[in-house]
């Protein structure tokens, strides 16, 4: 393997340039650096990400303190943030955008809504757990499902069948 | 509490995240209880808009401090057709309370999609949702 480089750039697309000649583990290190950074090698997805990220931050600074929403609603929860940002930057490139709100109980809410009764909620708090609910036509689905790192594939499955394609 | 069926219980919402403007209806988030195990209504049944426009800024939204972006009504009957109940809670008058949420997170949200789907968003017209 080749001396592995960093450079150091203003565009994230271009200064991921991975030498053919570094193999696997060069790429792995790469992709690992890229994440760390927060760089990713879609534009595409580079957009969505950062829009999703924005109304995350909003929502954290609007959520911060108790009775945020009048109602008596609980102030987001230790390690609520971090889960949803990771969750947010864990999606597939065909995922649509979702839309990030506070729920009273303190946990942050990533949801896909294509109208009434086509809705996808996904709630995110102090566990490594995702807690979801879809409401599809008539149909009806929720549960929960260990979320580290790797949007859960039930969680996919729905989006899928919701046509939360972006 | 004896209400009608179809008596109108209004949800005021106070967060511009309540409501989904591309769909112009109010999101499940709007239906999720307090700590309390608790959604907050009013009665409107055989109230004209003004009046439950006015109760709406009185009773809640300068009680609370925030600004009143619309309601989202539905039916004693939806309410009951998600398996939940409605309390009265007075005073203030009129005031009741959407309660029997059942402690798993997953299923509140799953009934509050679910009352959201069947709600009637109306937005006051003081305030655009952004």
């Amino acid at each position: 393997m080749s001396p592995l480089t960093l450079t150091v750039s203003s565009s994230p697309v271009s200064a991921y340039a991975p030498d053919s000649s570094e193999g696997e583990e060069g790429r792995s290190i790469h992709e690992s650096l890229f994440r760390a950074f927060g760089f990713d090698r879609s534009i595409v997805r580079g957009y969505r990400v950062r829009e999703a990220l924005s109304q995350l931050n909003l929502v954290v600074e609007e959520a911060s303190t108790p009775n945020w929403d009048g109602y008596g609603g609980r102030a987001i929860v230790p390690g609520a943030e971090s889960r949803a940002e990771l969750f947010l930057r864990s999606l597939p490139t065909w995922v649509d955008v979702p839309e990030v709100s506070a729920h009273p109980d303190g946990e942050i809410g990533i949801e896909w809504y294509h109208g009434p009764t086509r809705v996808l909620t996904v709630s995110l708090g102090t566990e490594d757990v995702a807690t979801y609910a879809v409401l599809s036509g008539i149909e009806r689905a929720h549960g929960r499902a260990v979320f580290t790192g790797t949007v859960p594939s039930i969680v996919l499955f729905h989006l899928r069948r919701l046509g939360a394609r972006g | 509490m004896i209400t009608d069926p179809l008596d109108p219980l209004a949800r005021f919402l106070l967060h511009r995240n309540d409501i989904s403007p591309e769909h112009l209806r109010a999101r499940p988030r709007a239906f999720l209880p307090d700590s309390r195990g608790e959604t907050s209504v009013f009665r409107i049944g055989g109230l004209n808009d003004d009046e439950v426009w006015e109760t709406g800024r009185v009773e809640v939204s300068q009680k609370r401090g925030l600004p009143l972006y619309g309601r989202a009504d539905v039916t004693t009957a939806s309410v009951a057709g998600a398996g939940l109940d409605v309390q009265s809670a007075e005073p203030p008058e009129r005031h009741a309370v959407i309660v029997g949420w059942p402690p798993a997170k997953e299923e509140r949200i799953s009934l509050a999609q679910q009352l959201a789907a069947e709600a009637q968003l109306v937005l006051c017209s003081a305030v655009e949702p952004t």
